[in-house]
């Protein structure tokens, strides 16, 4: 496929005594964002996981613009360019959100680090008035920016978020899912895992369900069943 | 973490509070003009500690890893300073590099097991594992340690000069000492010390920005093993006898109290704690059986009082201070 930017094949990843994800191929293109979705324990946050490097794939291979990055640990992972907000957000509570947003490009030694926060303010406005504020005392909603916007900072080749309107408040939800269609917009290619099926499709080109391990379903967004369909092949 | 320097004014505060650095160690030229040579030996001795606190704090306040090794990263720098210039006639200056190389490659030995994905208490064991074990080997290998006894170390020599009294050794250690603690300050302000601080406050979150965190751990107990390995080559210079009593378990919770007394991730903080649990034994000495009492009740005190240590103190009087040397 010409436009691919990761390729999974034959993946094989879990943790000990348990096997999770059993052989699961797809591919996302060059700024596209793809679903996965599933049941919990299906393998979804394992596979971001495998790809960023904090699971190691026991089988197959990740390849990154034609560069397999199976095995490797979280710091080459984030050099070759796959970068992810987990579901913990996984900020520094106690630095302000401008520092937090340093820390985001402070592994990327030729970034114009000016231009960088000019482009994350752009993007995120309400960021842009808290600087100063330390992340400990944001709302679950503005702690899912910084952590999206200190992603950003490490101007990644795709972007993995891993439930972004988890525990979120619906005004918050509302804000991720616009801040994903901006993204999108922008070109940026996403993995995405996310529980809330209504947002997960309004936001994905396309969506993966997985399912005991394996792809069960997949499919285009636009042409998709409908979302009865979706929920069935999920959880039936 | 330190938050970053932001506007002129503050780069330039920033830089006088490190001109404010320099100022201890030129007003402590002077201070053998005004003391005894009882208290000289002592004040030597500080200067051993304050290393012994800074390594340690490297690792116990900066990375914010449990570990037990400090004694052992101690006694091995003492030991290959001794071995050095007892069996092979070694100069001081010669003795001293080898002391800081092998404390940091014990430091760096120590903390290997990081790169298998080992850490907080399983890697706390291991280290003092690693300790006992050095202790066994200063007692077992008599061939080169001379066993329990211990070794006389030779009087240290610089570029010929012999180093008779504890005036003269003062002014090696406060020169070796200022480099130290100059060079981890600057260590600790660097990437690196910033990489130190993102993995004890969230080593996942250090670990997704691209931060190598196992190979961080291993750099951060390897320089720790270079400053304490360093007070350890200090200590066999000063003291002159090198044996397996003097690093032992109690020796760590010296090396304990000391960081924490002074503040954790606070070098000030070492500095002070060093000079405080240096001299309260001295103090209390005219004091028979009611010295361990005094000591115990003095470090109650301050972690009760100011549970961010002696540092604290300094931090509240001077906002300098604060911004550089302390953490919040």
């Amino acid at each position: 496929m010409p436009d691919a930017l990761l390729v999974v094949e034959k993946l094989e990843a879990g943790y000990p005594g348990q096997r999770i994800l059993l052989g699961v191929d797809f591919v996302v293109r060059r700024g596209e964002a793809v679903v996965l979705l599933g049941a919990n324990g299906s393998g979804k946050s394992t596979a971001l996981n495998a790809i960023s490097g904090f699971v190691r794939p026991t089988a197959g291979r990740i390849l990154l613009d034609g560069r397999d990055i199976v095995g490797q640990p979280p710091h080459r992972a984030f050099a070759a360019g796959v970068v992810q907000v987990s579901q913990a957000r996984d900020l520094f509570p106690d630095l302000s959100v401008e520092d937090n947003l340093r820390l985001g490009a402070s592994r990327r030694p030729d970034a114009d680090m000016p231009a960088l926060l000019a482009g994350v303010y752009r993007d995120f406005p309400v960021l842009a008035g808290r600087r100063a504020q330390r992340v400990r005392t944001m709302s679950g909603g503005e702690q899912q920016m910084v952590a999206i916007a200190r992603a950003l900072m490490g101007e990644p080749k795709i972007l993995l978020l891993d439930e972004p309107s988890g525990g979120l408040a619906p005004r918050f939800v509302r804000e991720i899912a616009a801040i994903v269609a901006r993204l999108k917009a922008a070109g940026t290619t996403m993995l995405i895992v996310e529980q809330n099926i209504k947002l997960a499709l309004e936001i994905a080109d396309r969506f993966l369900v997985l399912k005991s391990g394996l792809v069960a379903e997949r499919g285009d967004v636009t042409r998709a069943t409908s979302q009865e369909a979706i929920v069935r092949s999920i959880y039936l | 973490m330190t938050g970053t320097a932001g506007s002129g004014t503050d780069r330039a505060s920033f830089a006088a509070s490190g001109r404010v650095f320099w100022l201890l160690p030129l007003a402590l030229l002077g201070l053998p003009l005004v003391i005894g040579s009882y208290v000289q030996y002592i004040v030597n001795l500080t200067l051993v500690y304050v290393l012994v606190g800074v390594g340690f704090n490297v690792v116990l306040g900066n990375l914010g890893q449990l570990a037990f090794a400090n004694a052992a990263f101690f006694g091995i720098g003492a030991y290959a300073t001794g071995t050095l210039m007892y069996h092979l006639k070694a100069p001081f200056p010669l003795a001293l590099c080898a002391g800081a190389l092998a404390g940091g490659l014990a430091g760096a030995l120590v903390a290997l097991p990081a790169l298998r994905g080992i850490r907080a208490f399983y890697l706390a064991i291991m280290t003092l594992a690693f300790g006992e074990l050095m202790r066994w080997i200063y007692i077992n290998a008599d061939a080169v340690t001379l066993g329990s006894m211990g070794m006389q170390v030779p009087r240290p020599t610089l570029f010929g000069y012999v180093l008779v009294t504890d005036v003269d050794k003062y002014y090696v250690f406060l020169a070796v000492v200022t480099l130290l603690v100059a060079a981890t300050a600057n260590l600790l302000r660097s990437r690196v010390g910033r990489a130190f601080t993102a993995i004890r406050d969230n080593e996942l979150a250090a670990a997704s920005i691209g931060i190598p965190t196992a190979r961080y751990m291993v750099l951060a107990f390897a320089w720790s093993g270079v400053v304490v390995g360093t007070a350890g080559a200090l200590y066999a210079a000063l003291v002159r006898h090198v044996s397996p009593e003097a690093f032992n378990l109690l020796e760590l919770i010296l090396h304990f109290g000391i960081v924490m007394v002074g503040g954790l991730a606070s070098l000030a903080g070492s500095i002070l704690g060093a000079a405080v649990l240096t001299a309260a034994p001295e103090m209390f000495r005219d004091l028979p059986g009611y010295e361990e009492l005094l000591i115990a009740i003095l470090m109650v005190a301050v972690l009760l009082l100011m549970p961010k240590g002696l540092a604290s103190l300094l931090a509240r009087a001077s906002p300098l201070f604060r911004q550089r040397y302390f953490r919040d």
